[in-house]
């Protein structure tokens, strides 16, 4: 039952996002772009399952004995909150270095006049042609 | 032979600092597990050269300096806060969650689908003795269900004032070893890398506990501020907080003899409760003073489980009173079936029991009417577990369900707390490897991270919304069950 509406497929979804929690730990730029791949799967499994799960409603017979969907729901709420712990750990990663990037520009340049930050120095390149 | 004399020098001179780097990177490996520890980096300084005038150049040894980032370390006590708030906030809902079991085998839902039942099968024989025993016999069961209740929840409002003190006690004595390791520091020790170990270790271990910031002066000793407001300690001076219980003043408590709540005070006296938020002691204390006094009252509120309490002994006795025990000549009235302590709101569930002296035969079936029914009270009483008027729900659920909503509160709650555990776990791991990263980090190198990372940031937020929302337009479509 739970592998014919399709189930199978959000625990995938779900381990995929609860991965992707697992790599917030070390939220490197390098390892976030490759992390990234790991909730398109996560959006594409789901999406398979919501045609997969369509197309076997759509048979009137099997709809009429669609019967408890509360696995289906139960994991459908766990990967919400699979992704809501992912959105927080990467809230908290962000915070940080846009924090760390503030302490940054004041070690390196001070405060602004409206008592902010300074912008962290960008680093410059000079391209030399001819 | 000026030259080699001048050479001997530069050599040993230059020993003399490579002496110094081998032994810090002997400290660095020794403390390499040291709680607290950060690497310690030897910086070299050149000498002047210029053989002219006798100035044989070399390298001598400079300071040692720290690899520690302040700004680093304070966002890994942050988390560490945070963690200690959710850790805190799991093993006080747990307790609390099990006083509302909602299987329906125990407690006031049993109780009551109990009483319930009982008022049924004596609306089908009003005269028979048994079965008027069995209804005073169930509601002495709802009573102690209801005592039983409040203890357990009293119970729990104790254990976390001991936990408020013992947690108090824990952040006096910890600010106060902190206080020596300044008073160390403000003596010279200021490059000790070992006391700079146990300066951190021990802000670590604080973190848990209550939400505060440091400042470093420039004699090397730190400042710490609870909530970056209230002084613990500055310099060598410390100022210890304490808890107290009292009802506020103002506004007037509308319940005077409810369970006062837990205040944290400042050395000064300034009461701190408000902001103190976060870590253990900040959880303990909004489970004291907002949770549990949801349920038991407080100054302001008379608590669900004595609204609840009070409401259905209310309804039960205002049915009965008007009912009929025999209709004469002359008929006699009904009397109350349960009783409480009326002088104290706060205290109807605890207070709650069978009227004294009430036997089976006082209970009264008989609606006066017109038309009277010899059952009919005892039918309106049975009618309380599936309620159609309005006067037999509180605040439009039926008792049943109130309870329920009750017991979902502590549940959602822990729900809730749970939820943040995983997330704060795993954000001390994260804060810590960022600590790691941020240290010794060049500018230039620093700067193009940052704009790598934002980037990445926003795709990944992008992701992560898209994938939300298809949950939840999944979830929506999906039939209900």
């Amino acid at each position: 039952m739970a592998g014919e509406s399709g189930t199978g497929g959000l625990g995938e979804a779900r381990a995929g996002v609860e991965r992707f929690c697992l790599v917030l730990s070390t939220p490197s730029p390098a390892v976030l772009e490759g992390a990234a791949v790991l909730i398109e799967a996560a959006i594409a499994e789901v999406a398979a399952w919501r045609k997969r799960r369509a197309a076997w409603l759509e048979e009137a017979a099997r709809a009429a004995q669609a019967g408890p969907m509360e696995q289906d729901l139960m994991e459908l709420r766990r990967i919400r909150r699979a992704a809501g712990r992912a959105r927080k750990l990467l809230e908290k990663a962000a915070a940080y270095h846009a924090g760390w990037s503030a302490y940054l520009g004041t070690r390196a340049a001070g405060y602004q006049p409206s008592g902010e930050a300074a912008a962290l120095p960008r680093p410059r390149r000079v391209l030399a042609e001819g | 032979m000026g030259n080699l004399f001048g050479s001997i020098i530069s050599t040993a001179s230059a020993l003399r600092a490579f002496d110094r780097v081998l032994a810090v990177t002997q400290n660095n490996v020794a403390n390499a597990s040291t709680p607290g520890y950060v690497r310690q980096e030897q910086t070299l300084e050149s000498l002047p050269f210029d053989p002219s005038i006798g100035l044989s150049g070399g390298v001598r040894a400079g300071e040692v300096q720290s690899a520690r980032n302040q700004y680093a370390d304070q966002a890994v006590r942050n988390a560490n806060t945070l963690l200690g708030q959710a850790q805190q906030d799991v093993n006080s809902l747990s307790g609390l969650q099990s006083v509302f079991d909602i299987s329906g085998n125990s407690g006031i839902p049993k109780a009551l689908n109990d009483l319930f039942s009982s008022f049924s099968a004596w609306a089908q024989s009003p005269d028979d003795a048994v079965a008027r025993q069995t209804v005073l016999d169930r509601a002495g069961d709802l009573a102690q269900a209801f005592q039983q209740t409040n203890s357990q929840l009293t119970d729990l409002a104790q254990n976390a004032e001991e936990q408020i003190g013992q947690t108090v006690d824990t952040v006096n004595h910890l600010v106060g070893q902190l206080r020596g390791f300044n008073a160390q520091v403000m003596a010279g020790d200021s490059n000790d890398a070992g006391l700079d170990a146990e300066i951190h270790s021990t802000l670590q271990q604080l973190s848990q506990y209550v939400s505060f910031t440091t400042v470093q002066q420039s004699d090397g000793s730190i400042n710490l501020l609870m909530n970056g407001q209230t002084a613990l300690l500055v310099g060598d001076r410390q100022y210890q907080i304490s808890a107290a219980q009292s009802q506020p003043a103002t506004p007037p408590p509308a319940y005077p003899n409810a369970r006062p709540p837990v205040e944290i005070l400042a050395s000064d006296g300034t009461d701190i409760t408000s902001s103190t938020t976060g870590g253990q002691l900040g959880s303990l204390l909004q489970f004291h003073n907002t949770m549990l006094a949801s349920y038991l009252g407080s100054a302001n509120q008379q608590g669900d489980l004595n609204v609840m309490a009070q409401q259905i002994a209310d309804r039960v006795n205002q049915l009965l009173t008007a009912g009929n025990i025999s209709d004469g000549p002359p008929p006699v009235s009904g009397v109350p079936l349960f009783s409480y302590d009326t002088s104290n709101p706060t205290n109807i569930a605890a207070s709650l029991q069978v009227a004294a002296g009430m036997t089976g035969d006082q209970l009264a079936a008989i609606a006066p009417g017109p038309p009277e029914v010899s059952n009919g009270t005892a039918l309106a009483l049975s009618a309380l577990a599936s309620p159609q008027d309005p006067s037999d729900k509180i605040a439009g659920a039926s008792y049943t369900e109130y309870f329920g909503n009750l017991a979902a509160r502590a549940g959602s709650a822990l729900s809730d707390a749970n939820d943040r555990l995983s997330v704060e776990q795993t954000a001390v791991a994260q804060a810590q490897n960022l600590q790691q990263q941020t240290s010794g980090v060049s500018l230039d190198e620093e700067a193009t991270e940052l704009l790598q990372f934002q980037r990445a940031y926003e795709a990944n937020a992008k992701l992560l919304t898209v994938l939300d929302q298809l949950t939840q337009d999944t979830i929506n479509i999906l039939p209900a069950t």
